[in-house]
């Protein structure tokens, strides 16, 4: 009566629905949850009735004598590895409760990966009787999968071991080292390319060796940390955005504005664009707005502007977003709220981005602004109504 | 005499089954298209984007119904005379050269064609000259602020909500942004949709032809009450549009004492905490500022100080007039429209159940997220149930409805 697909997509649906009313009692029908439960289900059951209408779009499936008869019903199993890696993911799955949520979220992934290559491949082992064409039609179905998933999972090993060489060495290496890579990779490529008569597994073991000497590279500078520069930057919490102990002022900032970027991949979507020149900081809203010279700023939200140094020097772009004096009960919680960027020369660029949590008229000490320090006038009001 | 009954075969019964079922679902395609009250509806432009637009779609709606038609009756034909009949299989050929290239080369000169009036409308709606006034318009979960900054004709920032406002026949441009996700501003008589996204700008505009209420949906998934997610820009002639700016520019009245009202305005304490209604003083005498960045994620409630000048609440899901108040505006003539949006919600078109009902129950009656969030700084998303009395929803009731301009002479 019911085909192999239809038993598959009815126990599923009977699984998700079951899970549905184990999700609702315990959770008590969370609208996000229960509404992803009840899409499963009806997907599943669209899935069952799909294949109940076309009979898995097989007609000898419902021939159950030719198919108990036939060559791959009898073909026996081969030997599989995604058991065991399911019960990896078991594991990590258990640890994962009792200790630390990743764990969990990759045995999930880990658990997902196995069960569908399981499927395939005990699907595939009965597609046919013959076992050579079986292994090609696995590799029909998987491959489109498993290799851009290979790839994408080699490729984010070689960048983070890579990335975690970079911001380990010297600033002024950095670039050395990457140009050398660079160069290396080139060259094996050139030496390939024209000695075609080098043997693949030599190949193989020059790549092998290069991604192993780069990956384990990249996991011993992690273990080495980030250098200096950025570390004290971060612990100066020149980065940070918290206003507490930034250096916002003329003065330069040892490690946080030495050799700072001073250009940006941003150059759209900012509110205003600022300009350092004659003295002056020039305000050039989006879309050519006016408004009087002022930047108005909506209550508590992110805001980006562009700060342009026009002028021979370095200096940094500082926002003013008010002084909390004292709480309610008379004690001092904070002082100047403020943002900058570092300090950047002549022609260099940088983006600010900063959120005004008060309105103006909350503000004890004055009005809110944008100033260069160092640069007597060279402010800009903002308003925050 | 026993008559004979035929019992059709499985693959008619088949056959059958999918001609209903393809039937249905035209039919329910068909029905979907028939709505009589359809204010979103951008096959009826009332601005010169939105016309501009519509001056574009409608050629290759039409253009695209003949294809289906001609490619749908090839189809059908081609099923029916070539359909199984015990006929041998034919000679298997590898297709015919002039078909192949003369569908290439048709379908790429319809597409040319249609590809040269899009590419200069999508151009032209981002053009941007001309508008002399611009708009800060806001997503958050789930409603629309819109602020106005200083500029001509306005001396003061204006914020309000739910309902943008503009001149009727002026070209007014937008800065859209968001507070927490990604939204998308969509006024469909007007213009086409543009995304609001968190930390970006985005440039966009708006023009009505006409003063009236023209409605809009956001139209990115943000969330629980996206669907609840709705706006109206409503347009003045410009000297109703300057008394509207005036009323706006004005702190809200302080309601005399010893009433229902002032009563509400106590009560409304709790409310301030993220609701701020500009120039209410707490009782010494100072400026009471609401603080929703400590309890929202969004860091921002709509600004209540002119409620009642605004036709709907919460983000522009319910509505503060009655339906005969809201019937009798929205079908004004365009030269009254004006004189009867400016007079606000008064107290005999208050859609009072409503309201009640909302600060009741928020949560009870929109999708929110109202409880704080231990993985997001224990902030909320949206408007918390209070526990309030009856009571205590009667005087704020009284006190909310003080916030009309029009009615308290506000100073």
């Amino acid at each position: 009566m019911f085909t192999t697909g239809a038993k598959l997509y009815l126990g599923l649906t009977t699984a998700a629905v079951a899970a549905l009313i184990v999700y609702g009692v315990t959770q008590n029908f969370g609208a996000l949850g229960a509404v992803g439960l009840i899409f499963l289900v009806l997907s599943l059951a669209g899935l069952a009735a799909v294949t109940i209408q076309g009979r898995d779009s097989n007609i000898s499936a419902m021939d159950t004598a030719a198919v108990q008869s036939s060559a791959a019903g009898a073909q026996p199993a081969l030997d599989s590895m995604w058991p065991l890696v399911g019960a990896v993911a078991g594991v990590l799955l258990v640890i994962g409760v009792i200790t630390d949520r990743r764990y969990f979220i990759a045995g999930v992934v880990v658990a997902l990966v196995a069960t569908l290559e399981w499927t395939v491949r005990a699907w595939s082992e009965r597609a046919t009787g013959n076992a050579v064409a079986n292994e090609n039609i696995r590799k029909r179905i998987a491959h489109p999968l498993e290799l851009p998933l290979a790839g994408a999972f080699g490729l984010a090993a070689i960048v983070f071991g890579f990335s975690r060489i970079m911001v380990a060495v010297d600033k002024n290496l950095g670039p050395v080292l990457f140009v050398a890579a660079g160069a290396l990779i080139l060259s094996f490529g050139i030496l390939f390319a024209y000695r075609r008569n080098i043997s693949k597994s030599v190949v193989g073991v020059i790549c092998t060796v290069g991604a192993l000497i780069l990956v384990g590279s990249g996991i011993a500078m992690a273990g080495v940390g980030e250098r200096d520069e950025l570390t004290e930057a971060y612990t100066d919490k020149h980065l940070a955005r918290s206003g507490e102990e930034l250096n916002c002022g003329a003065e330069l900032d040892e490690h946080s504005d030495h050799k700072a970027s001073g250009s940006v991949a941003m150059k759209s979507n900012v509110l205003a664009d600022l300009t350092l020149a004659d003295g002056k900081l020039e305000l050039d809203q989006i879309s050519g707005f006016e408004g009087g010279g002022v930047l108005t700023i909506d209550r508590g939200n992110d805001v980006s502007v562009m700060f342009h140094n026009e002028t021979e020097g370095e200096y940094r772009l500082r926002a003013f977003a008010g002084t909390t004096i004292t709480d309610a009960n008379g004690t001092e919680i904070a002082t100047d709220t403020e943002y900058c960027t570092q300090a950047i020369g002549e022609g260099e660029v940088q983006v600010l981005t900063f959120k005004m949590p008060r309105p103006s008229s909350d503000d004890e000490s004055g009005t809110y602004y944008l100033e260069v320090p160092g640069v007597d006038g060279a402010r800009v009001e903002i308003v925050v109504p | 005499m026993r008559s004979e009954v035929t019992i059709p075969s499985e693959s008619t019964r088949s056959r059958l089954r999918v001609a209903i079922t393809a039937t249905a679902g035209m039919g329910v395609l068909a029905l979907a298209g028939c709505a009589k009250d359809a204010p979103q509806d951008t096959f009826q432009p009332a601005g010169p984007s939105a016309q501009s637009i519509d001056d574009l779609q409608r050629p290759v709606f039409y253009a695209a119904g003949v294809v289906l038609v001609l490619v749908t009756i090839a189809v059908v034909a081609a099923v029916i005379k070539f359909r199984d009949h015990g006929q041998p299989i034919p000679e298997q050929g590898h297709g015919k050269s002039a078909i192949e290239i003369g569908g290439i080369v048709l379908s790429a000169a319809i597409l040319a064609a249609v590809a040269v009036p899009t590419f200069a409308t999508i151009f032209n709606l981002a053009d941007t000259k001309g508008c002399d006034m611009t708009v800060n318009v806001t997503g958050q979960q789930w409603w629309w602020e819109y602020s106005y900054p200083v500029q001509p004709g306005i001396d003061e920032p204006i914020v309000t909500s739910g309902e943008l406002v503009l001149p009727a026949g002026e070209c007014v441009k937008l800065r859209l942004t968001s507070r927490d996700v990604i939204h998308s501003f969509w006024i469909p008589r007007l213009n086409g949709k543009r995304d609001a996204v968190p930390g970006g700008i985005h440039i966009w505009k708006v023009e009505a032809d006409q003063p009236g209420i023209y409605d809009g949906q956001c139209t990115e998934f943000c969330g629980l009450s996206h669907a609840d997610m709705k706006m109206n820009v409503v347009a003045l002639e410009q000297a109703d549009f300057a008394t509207w700016v005036a009323q706006q520019s004005q702190d809200a009245a302080v309601p005399a004492a010893d009433t229902a009202a002032a009563a509400g305005q106590a009560e409304f304490s709790v409310c301030a905490s993220c609701h701020q209604v500009n120039g209410a003083v707490d009782a010494e005498g100072n400026p009471v500022l609401s603080q929703p960045e400590g309890r929202l994620v969004s860091g921002a409630a709509p600004n209540l100080t002119h409620l009642m000048s605004r036709t709907t609440f919460a983000g522009a899901a319910f509505d503060l007039l009655t339906e005969e108040c809201r019937s009798e505006l929205r079908n004004a003539s365009p030269a009254e429209f004006g004189a009867l949006y400016l007079r606000g919600v008064t107290e005999d078109c208050l859609n009072r159940a409503e309201l009640e009902e909302w600060l009741a129950n928020a949560p009870g009656k929109k999708a929110m997220s109202p409880d704080p969030d231990p993985e997001n700084n224990n902030l909320a998303r949206g408007m918390p149930y209070l526990a309030l009395t009856s009571d205590q929803v009667d005087s704020l009731v009284a006190y909310l409805l003080t916030l009309n301009p029009a009615e308290s002479g506000a100073n």
